[in-house]
């Protein structure tokens, strides 16, 4: 584990990366493998690779509501954490309290805030879709005027994908797609019989529409370097958002953390929530952070030549509004006023079903962690819908239904047993996931007033759906049908909803990259304008959205920014 | 040897079997770092003890009695236990005490007297002392809405039936002697022979 957990430290490092999730880890093995001393400060507690998975393998019978949480804790603790689909009993203890944890939203806005406050963050809990973005993602905002434009190409992050693939493990088929480019594989997931249907209908009936196995991040044949981290291939339990002990899916716990700490580099700072960062109006550089004891409020500091923000996009955002200084009355490093500003998240509001006949005599074994994935077909503006601009992807995947959705049947007594004890129909399902356009409008703040129990000022949070996510999902919706009809589904279904932003959990953007410093905090290197020796490398630094799962590509941009960092110290720059 | 011991001889027994069969996969060395994992921990045996010593939280005994005969009812003992057998009328109690509100505590509690008030109007017995053909068929009634009950009587026991179902087949024994049930499977396999598997799966769903 970890060289040392460390509490109070005048001592200067050469790197503080503050937050321990997908981005944070990557930063320190980064800096770590490169000789850097590096301090990782993190909010919340130590959570230990196996032993601390306390929800792992615990059958549903031991658990004292079978995986249901208890209502009283729900309503005090979990009101807005229960709305993640993956939020249960085994898993509840890797997710943000949100009595200790409250946020705002302005008048007539919802957004939805899931959190993991623990070391780790949400790496431990993620569905674990990879996907890179492509050229035409980068390109958007250029092509079609909604946002800033990228200040980088697929080409500057090609190699960086690559690099963090083959560390993190990827299944997949390479499938030679402009739109969505290969990543450097492990073998794939396989498809159900009804998949291979739907594949060869869309390959019939709908050229632009192509169905591929969903990439995800689980070791289906581990490379030497994953063994002698400890981790070994994917069991298909399914159940990895508690805690896998046999690392086959990425998380800080079971990769980035221990590579790091086999270099004795890596210290490690829990309970550490950071207040804000110390900024020097002299040098011009930022000197390290103000951090609150999570447990017992205490105050302390700590110092590095570098700081790397990768406290996830709301937090990281949060970090810099709250580090206010006479020179920047209205945010650290925000000399150009967008900080805060064009939040997003995706759309999954539109989802499809139906059911398929002819596969009776088929069933699977084990359980997939991953799904089925249909990538975004309007990657460029040739190939925009007329009713809205950017696209979306499908993904989705077959099952056969169980005890769990034929409860209402009709029936009881020994047909209704012997009914359940054999698996249901076939039936299919596909869920939108839409793009959503960077606007100004769209933005987190703090709070004038309200703050949490660590003297932080609350979060507010002011975003709204605009009508192009909403033509986008009516268009899904429909689209879906079709395709199922298409295949001969009976018992189609499609619902267009109005969840909040927030719970596709891909919050992006709030401290963006740009080429003009009058424009954006970041540059192409994610490090701040305004401020050079002070990197944020998590979403906020997003300029759009993209259509696929973001935390590729969050891994891919940090590995770079710490590249480019390296290299700048070592020419004596930073 | 204490009971105890005995069991977690047993548990590190299996534990250790698992591991020597899983290092010809994977290696000795990684299969030596998870010994330290909860991924091998093989869950000692359900102690179904003192179901029948417990105090009810939500209804009276009676309810609970009506609601045991109802359970067995819905799921009858075949080669395998039913729902009555294995306490899901106690696992009802206990998860509408703890996971659900009022209105949904109040619903089942209600469903339960139409069913007794019911039986005693047909039959001049409570529910619990019906002939089991006799008990299905008010079930069946209920279920399908026929035979005087209200679409707001089906609408709660349509509740009360995901219940049973959702506690029987989340039982140890539901779940893995009624249904098939696979902790690690190892891998992924699609497209394998229902006829191969037997059952629906009763492990899934649990992530
Ligand atoms: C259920 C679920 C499913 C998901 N599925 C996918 C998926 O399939 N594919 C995908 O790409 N993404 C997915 N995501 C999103 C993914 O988890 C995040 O994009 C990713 O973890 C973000 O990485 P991060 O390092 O920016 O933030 P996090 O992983 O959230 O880590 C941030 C860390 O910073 C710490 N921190 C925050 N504020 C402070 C502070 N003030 N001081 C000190 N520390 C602080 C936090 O405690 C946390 O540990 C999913 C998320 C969830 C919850």
């Amino acid at each position: 584990m970890p060289s040392s957990y460390i509490n109070e430290s005048k001592e200067e490092f050469d790197v503080l990366i503050v937050g321990s999730g997908i981005t944070g880890g990557w930063a320190a093995k980064e800096f770590c493998e490169r000789g850097f001393k590096t301090l990782m400060v993190e909010r919340g507690r130590a959570v230990k690779h196996r032993v601390d998975y306390i929800g792992e393998n615990v059958r549903p019978w031991k658990q004292p509501f079978r995986q249901r949480v208890e209502k009283k804790l729900v309503d005090d603790q979990y009101k807005i954490q229960q709305q993640c689909y993956a939020f249960n009993d085994a898993t509840k203890h890797f997710f943000g309290n949100d009595k200790d944890l409250p946020y705002s939203t302005e008048k007539d806005t919802k957004f939805s805030w899931i959190r993991a406050n623990q070391l780790g963050g949400k790496s431990l809990l993620w569905h674990r879709q990879s996907y890179r973005l492509c050229d035409s993602d980068f390109k958007a905002n250029s092509l079609d005027g909604y946002g800033n434009d990228w200040p980088i190409r697929y080409s500057d992050l090609e190699g960086f994908y690559s690099h963090v693939e083959e560390f993190a493990g990827i299944s997949g088929t390479p499938e030679n797609l402009p739109q969505l480019p290969d990543s450097k594989f492990q073998p794939p997931f396989e498809l159900m019989g009804p998949e291979l249907a739907l594949k060869a209908t869309l390959e019939k009936d709908f050229p632009d529409q192509k169905l591929i196995i969903g990439r995800a991040a689980h070791l289906t044949q581990p490379t030497e370097l994953q063994v002698s981290l400890g981790r070994v291939q994917c069991q298909a339990r399914n159940e990895c958002q508690k805690g896998c002990s046999f690392g086959a899916y990425f998380s800080t716990q079971s990769s980035t953390l221990p590579a790091a700490a086999k270099t004795n580099m890596l210290h490690i700072a829990p309970n550490s929530v950071v207040h804000s960062l110390i900024y020097d109006d002299k040098t011009k550089r930022v000197k390290g952070v103000r951090v609150i004891d999570n447990d017992d409020l205490s105050e302390r500091e700590y110092f590095a030549k570098i700081v790397f923000l990768c406290a996830s996009t709301v937090g990281s955002t949060q970090i810099l509004l709250n580090s206010s200084t006479k020179e920047f009355p209205n945010g650290l490093a925000n000399s150009s006023g967008v900080l805060g500003h064009y939040l997003m998240d995706h759309n999954y509001n539109a989802d499809i079903g139906g059911t398929i006949e002819g596969f009776e005599g088929e069933y699977f074994k084990g359980r997939r962690p991953t799904g089925i994935y249909i990538p975004n077909f309007h990657y460029e503006p040739d190939r925009y819908h007329s009713k809205f601009i950017r696209g979306y992807a499908f993904a989705g995947g077959a099952y056969r239904e169980n005890w769990g959705s034929r409860a209402s049947e009709d029936g009881i007594g020994l047909d209704f047993k012997n009914r359940l004890k054999q698996p249901g129909k076939w039936k299919i399902r596909l869920s939108a996931q839409g793009e959503m356009l960077p606007q100004f409008e769209n933005r987190m703040s703090l709070h004038s007033t309200r703050k949490d129990k660590w003297g932080i000022p609350l979060v507010n949070f002011d975003i709204k759906w605009s009508d192009n996510e909403r033509a986008m999902m009516r268009s899904a919706a429909k689209l879906g049908e079709k395709m199922l009809s298409s295949l001969g589904a009976t018992e189609i279904w499609s619902n267009v909803k109005d969840d909040a932003p927030g719970l596709a959990i891909h919050e992006v953007g709030t401290a963006r990259m740009g080429r003009d410093p009058k424009e954006s905090v970041l540059n192409g290197f994610n490090q701040a304008h305004d401020i050079s020796n002070l990197f944020v490398t998590d979403g906020a630094s997003f300029c759009s959205t993209a259509v696929q799962n973001p935390s590729l590509t969050f891994m891919a941009l940090t590995a770079r920014a710490v590249d480019y960092a390296a290299k700048e110290v070592k020419a004596g720059r930073l | 040897m204490t009971e105890k011991a005995h069991t977690e001889d047993k548990h590190d027994n299996q534990k250790r079997k698992t591991l020597v069969a899983l290092s010809g996969l994977i290696g000795a060395t990684a299969s030596n770092i998870l010994l330290s994992g909860n991924g091998f921990e093989i869950a000692t045996a359900y102690a179904n003890s003192d179901a029948k010593s417990r105090k009810p939280k939500l209804f009276t005994t009676a309810q609970l009695e009506v609601l045991e005969r109802i359970c067995q009812t819905v799921i009858p003992k075949t080669d395998t236990p039913g729902a009555g057998d294995v306490d899901t009328h106690g696992f009802i109690d206990n998860q509408l005490h703890h996971c659900f509100d009022t209105t949904a505590q109040k619903a089942i509690s209600n469903v339960i007297d139409t069913i007794d008030q019911s039986a005693l109007a047909r039959h001049k017995k409570s529910f619990s002392q019906l002939e089991s053909l006799t008990a299905h068929t008010l079930l069946n009634d209920i279920d399908l809405c026929k035979s005087g009950f209200k679409q707001k009587d089906t609408e709660q026991f349509k509740f009360l039936k995901y219940l049973i179902v959702f506690g029987y087949y989340t039982s140890e024994i539901g779940a893995s002697q009624e249904l098939t049930y696979d902790p690690v499977p190892g891998g992924f396999k699609a497209n394998v022979a229902l006829s191969d598997i037997g059952s629906a799966w009763g492990s899934l769903g649990f992530f």
